[in-house]
């Protein structure tokens, strides 16, 4: 390969690498679609030898000043990482275009180089991280051929013409062992960059600089803090990865190695916002009871102590994998009401709000991956004396009474709050629940609702189809219509259970709505009124190949996010602190201790004798690489004079005798190939040149490439042909 | 076998370079950023950054510590014709090849290249561990005269342009810039030649040409056909008749060089001189200079030393002043041919009766009108090559 087509291929694949890890990271499909296609047509049009792509000069200006403007417009607009980096992919196609020298190129790399730390700037997603890796060795190969470009070119840029002799740039052998050398290069630039991952501490100056390298984030969509019934749409079912979620069993807060929970059959309710109030066809949160709490990093802050050192707690460890942009709020999912939470990282106000009395947790975030870990005890396990709960606001509507009544005297129940006995209060919410499973059916298109009708009315009355949050309104509508304290909550359901990473993964399309009934003064449960046939058939993985398939990456998604993303100084400091002194150091350590004292002197003979044997048994084997290493070094040399880089010369002359024009010892290689132009006049020219091969590298000292060898075999493919 | 020029220990050192500083900057970006944004994904690239600048410093350190140049000499070139300043960049180390390595010629007390060329500049793509490699750097001189060479400066900024170590050697090394070979058209030649051809004077030595050069006693062993019958019968003893030595051909030309021409007439005329030279060298005749205007007279000879040594006089030739003094050379053009080459104006005064007499300025008449002679004439009359 020489070294024009080597930084073709390697700048090539490291500008389409750059451009699609940047449109993933940015989730821009729109111009993966336009600059992939451009940028790889563009590439091989540029890199041809006869008639290579050069866009004119005025159009490059033209485009140019269009991009410029573009720039301005959309900086106006909003001046972030992201639109920054669009206008670079734009340009970068345009200079790609626009290939004049190796300047030019040197740019494309700096373009793609931009890219790529832009790509780091947007999200942490591990396709990325995968896309940045790959784009390494693209980058180390594509910078070192720019600058070897440059070099040929600056001193053929002072040789007046070609007549003397100098090689054409496309014909000059890539350098030796660049391959090697390349291949080198990366495994110690990946050694040192994991060194200094492990290194350098964390936590220390986050934030001091304001905003600066922060990831905008995403907006995290298929949940939503607010319920509009009756809108028309189609709910997302988009499989993007939300958050990670594991579970375990903790007798206390500081029990991190509790029994796991979960299973592909066990669901868990992840709480997001508890939505109380209702007003046509609009469920929203009450934004008056807003509590702040002080946090720090890694700081346990406690929301029921009393409640929390009693023990048999939930230990939920939460990895979501973005959060909405700089500065707004973002929900806290927790399963059941939170005891206490531990958040890694540090948030913008350093404090966490707590949100109306259903205990739902707010924070604003600085975007991107953030985790956190919240203790909860199960609603079921409550021993303690409730709170009374407030009354939520609700505008009673009498035909929903009318039908709760109905379905509560079919199970046989008292309807009239007054005459119910309390206790009945989860039966009749059970019955309800069963109603609204089996007479409703389950769709994720929504209709919308006529003008002026309440949408609650219209399903349960009118249509008797919808999804997951006209369950849930009907739900809580009926309940408290029937006088029991209900409200709606939205979440996320964890129904996907990752044997392999043993955690759920949650998705956006995983988003739902569910009820929460109080069924006992100040008890609440979770009610979810939603067929759990479709609830299953929606949530849960295929369990196909598809399905497995999604399994193994997610699992592999799990370990980047849990090694990488969220590595953190908690998880730096055991690492240090296992390198330093290991478990299983310590307990060899102590069984040496026993042993000695039982052991005494003859112990510590054999003990001596069994460290220099392992010495020797060490070194032999050191030693043995060492010579198999040197040996294959020799090996790889390959010195200039060595025969077996020169066989082709031998085969050459063997090839001549059975022709029958063998060459006379007593005559030159170069002699014999002038006389034989006589007989074979292509043979000649051949063997002359075979020769002048074997001449440099048997006499002359000079290192002959493989490329030259494989010269010198076609040349003998030559000679035989004519045969 | 070629003697190289091996100079003193070279002169190592580090140099400000813009896409380094530009590198730096990016990777305290970097930093800052992922301290300030905690972002993992931020640390990684801060660590590649700083892992690329560790191997940028072993790789281009290694490839330069460990890699000595020597000068190839270069004995003469020639005016506006390409010519090949030679290097051998040898690698000792003993691992990690050497990789794109630059060559320069520096300017220094010590030389006056630039005078002679544009700046000269070879590249070696990579050398194995412990191997040595060629370099060339193609220059292109403007003028005749002694070319003196210096220092030379070994670069890399290899593998990812961020620093650049440089070593300077210094080899000082003369070059002659002789003027240049320009064909003679081939009629012209044949005029100006074709006294020389016929062989105008006898040798003074015997010899085995048919050409009477005496008569001797007889001495045994003479052959009896070369014994004078008529004139051993006249005075009563044998002799023998000897004969001339072959007589070499010869070509004298005169050079005429004028201060009040333009430079360039002067350079034509010059060229001519040596075109006439080298041709008549090549078709076996004695060839012998005379510049008039410097007193420079050089008698015919037919060995290559010669020639070499009448061309590195033209090489180092400089135009006279307006109104300087001719001198007559009475020497040139005697026994054999004369041509005499005027930069402009033929001045028949010059130079013996039979002497033809050439104006260089009319190119077209003088030279061959093939591509090169017509580059090369190009750089010497100024017009765009």
């Amino acid at each position: 390969m020489n070294v024009e087509r080597g930084f073709s291929w390697a700048a090539g694949v490291l500008v389409m690498l750059s451009i699609t890890a940047f449109c993933i990271a940015d989730d821009n499909l729109g111009l993966a679609a336009f600059a992939m296609p451009v940028g790889l047509a563009a590439w091989v049009l540029s890199c041809r030898q006869a008639r290579p792509l050069r866009l004119p000069r005025r159009a490059v200006n033209l485009v140019l000043v269009g991009i410029v403007l573009l720039a301005v417009v959309r900086a106006q607009q909003d001046l972030s990482v992201s639109v920054i980096a669009t206008i670079a992919v734009y340009i970068l196609l345009l200079k790609i275009g626009d290939r004049r020298g190796p300047r030019d190129d040197a740019q494309i790399v700096a373009l793609a180089v931009f890219l790529l730390i832009a790509s780091m700037l947007t999200s942490s997603r591990m396709s990325v991280g995968l896309l940045l890796a790959a784009s390494g060795p693209a980058l180390v190969l594509s910078t070192i051929l720019v600058q070897i470009r440059a070099g040929i070119r600056a001193a053929s840029a002072g040789a007046p013409s070609r007549t003397t002799g100098a090689p054409e740039r496309h014909s000059i052998a890539i350098a030796p062992r660049l391959g090697i050398t390349t291949a080198g290069a990366v495994v110690t630039i990946i050694v040192a960059a994991v060194a200094v991952f492990l290194i350098v501490p964390r936590g220390v100056g986050e934030n001091y600089f304001g905003g600066l390298a922060r990831r905008e984030g995403g907006s995290v969509t298929g949940f939503s803090n607010e319920v509009r019934l009756g809108t028309r749409g189609v709910i997302s079912t988009s499989p993007t990865v939300v958050l990670e979620l594991a579970v375990r069993q903790a007798s206390s807060q500081a029990d991190t190695e509790g029994e796991p929970m979960g299973s592909a059959n066990e669901v868990f309710y992840l709480r997001g916002a508890v939505l109380e109030d209702y007003e046509k066809g609009r469920w929203t949160a009450r934004s008056e009871a807003i509590r702040g709490l002080p946090v720090e990093p890694n700081g346990i802050v406690s929301l029921d102590y009393e409640r929390l050192v009693r023990g048999n707690l939930i230990r939920q460890e939460v990895f979501v994998r973005d959060t909405p942009p700089s500065g707004m709020p973002a929900y806290l999912f927790t399963l059941w009401e939170p005891m206490a939470i531990q958040i890694r990282e540090q948030l913008k106000d350093r404090q966490l709000l707590m949100r109306g009395s259903g205990e739902a947790l707010t924070a604003r975030m600085n975007g991107g991956p953030f985790s956190y870990v919240v203790w909860s005890r199960m609603n079921e396990w409550s021993d303690e004396e409730p709170q009374p709960t407030e009354i939520a606001k609700f505008e009673e509507r009498a035909a929903i009474g009318a039908e709760a009544a109905r379905v509560l005297a079919a199970a046989g129940i008292e309807p009239v709050p007054t005459q119910r006995d309390p206790a009945e209060n989860a039966r009749a919410a059970r019955a309800i629940q069963s109603w609204l499973r089996t007479n409703f059916a389950y769709t994720l298109e929504e209709a919308g609702t006529p003008e002026g009708a309440d949408p609650i009315e219209h399903f349960l009355f009118e249509s008797k189809r919808g999804h997951c949050e006209y369950f849930a309104a009907a739900m809580v509508a009926m309940c408290r219509s029937i006088g029991i304290q209900s409200r709606m909550v939205t979440g996320y359901v964890a129904a996907d259970f990752n044997e392999a990473s043993g955690t759920y993964v949650v998705r956006e399309s995983n988003a739902h709505a569910w009820a929460e009934v109080e069924i006992s003064r100040g008890r609440w449960r979770t009610f979810d009124a939603t067929p759990p046939d479709d609830l299953t058939r929606l949530h849960r993985a295929s369990p196909g190949l598809s399905g497995r398939l999604r399994h193994a990456l997610d699992a592999i998604e799990h370990l980047w996010n849990r090694s990488v993303v969220s590595f953190d100084e908690r998880d730096r400091a055991s690492i240090f602190a296992r390198g330093s002194r290991s478990r299983a150091g310590d307990a060899a350590a102590e069984f040496l201790a026993r042993r000695l004292q039982r052991g005494g002197r003859e112990l510590l003979l054999s003990a001596v004798l069994a460290g220099v044997g392992t010495f020797v048994a060490v070194a032999g084997v050191g030693l043995g690489a060492a010579w198999l290493i040197r040996r294959w070094w020799h090996t790889g040399e390959q010195p200039p004079g060595d025969p077996r880089r020169l066989a082709f010369y031998g085969e050459m002359l063997a090839e001549l005798t059975r022709r029958g024009i063998g060459k006379p010892t007593w005559l030159p290689p170069r002699a014999h190939a002038d006389t034989i132009a006589a007989v074979d006049a292509a043979a000649s020219v051949a063997a002359e040149e075979v020769s002048r091969l074997y001449y440099r590298a048997r006499f002359g000292g000079e290192a002959i490439t493989a490329d030259e060898i494989q010269a010198a075999r076609r040349l003998l493919q030559t000679i035989r042909k004519r045969r | 076998m070629t003697e190289q020029v091996a100079g003193s220990s070279p002169r190592r050192r580090y140099h400000f370079h813009v896409p380094g500083v530009l590198y730096v900057l990016v990777t305290l970006f970097l930093a800052v950023g992922a301290i300030n944004s905690q972002n993992n994904l931020l640390f990684l690239a801060l660590g590649l950054a700083i892992g690329g600048l560790l191997v940028s410093g072993v790789l281009s350190g290694s490839s330069l510590m460990s890699a000595d140049l020597v000068r190839e000499p270069t004995l003469s070139a020639e005016l506006a014709t390409p010519t090949a300043l030679r290097y051998r960049v040898a690698h000792r180390g003993r691992v990690i090849p050497a990789y794109g390595i630059a060559i320069a010629e520096m300017r220094s007390a010590g030389s006056n290249w630039a005078e002679f060329a544009e700046s000269p500049r070879a590249f070696v793509v990579g050398i194995e561990p412990r191997r040595s490699a060629p370099a060339e750097a193609t220059i292109m001189p403007r003028r005749r005269g002694v070319m003196r060479v210096d220092e030379v400066r070994m670069w890399t900024t290899l593998p990812f342009g961020l620093t650049r170590k440089s070593s300077t050697f210094t080899l000082p090394m003369v070059v002659t810039v002789l003027p240049p070979d320009v064909p003679i058209r081939a009629g012209l030649f044949r005029r100006v030649a074709a006294r020389a051809m016929m062989g105008a004077e006898s040798s003074r030595a015997t010899g085995m040409s048919e050409e009477f050069f005496g008569l001797r006693e007889y001495v045994a062993g003479d052959a009896t056909r070369s014994i004078a019958w008529k004139r051993s019968a006249r005075i009563g003893e044998l002799v023998v008749r000897q004969t001339a030595s072959p007589s070499p051909r010869r070509l004298w030309v005169v050079l005429r060089l004028d201060g009040r021409a333009k430079p360039s007439a002067n350079e034509l005329a010059i060229a001519a001189a040596a075109g006439l030279l080298r041709r008549a060298r090549a078709e076996g005749l004695a060839v012998g200079l005379a510049v008039p205007v410097l007193g420079l007279t050089f008698a015919p000879s037919q060995s290559p030393a010669h020639l070499r040594r009448l061309l590195d006089e033209l090489a180092l030739v400089e135009t006279p002043k307006a109104g300087a003094a001719e001198v007559a050379g009475d020497a040139a053009g005697r026994g054999g041919a004369c041509v005499v080459v005027h930069p402009g104006e033929a001045d028949r005064s010059i130079g013996p009766n039979h002497a033809v007499h050439i104006d260089a300025t009319k190119t077209n008449e003088v030279f061959e009108a093939d591509e090169r002679s017509l580059r090369i004439l190009a750089v010497i009359t100024g017009a765009s090559a």
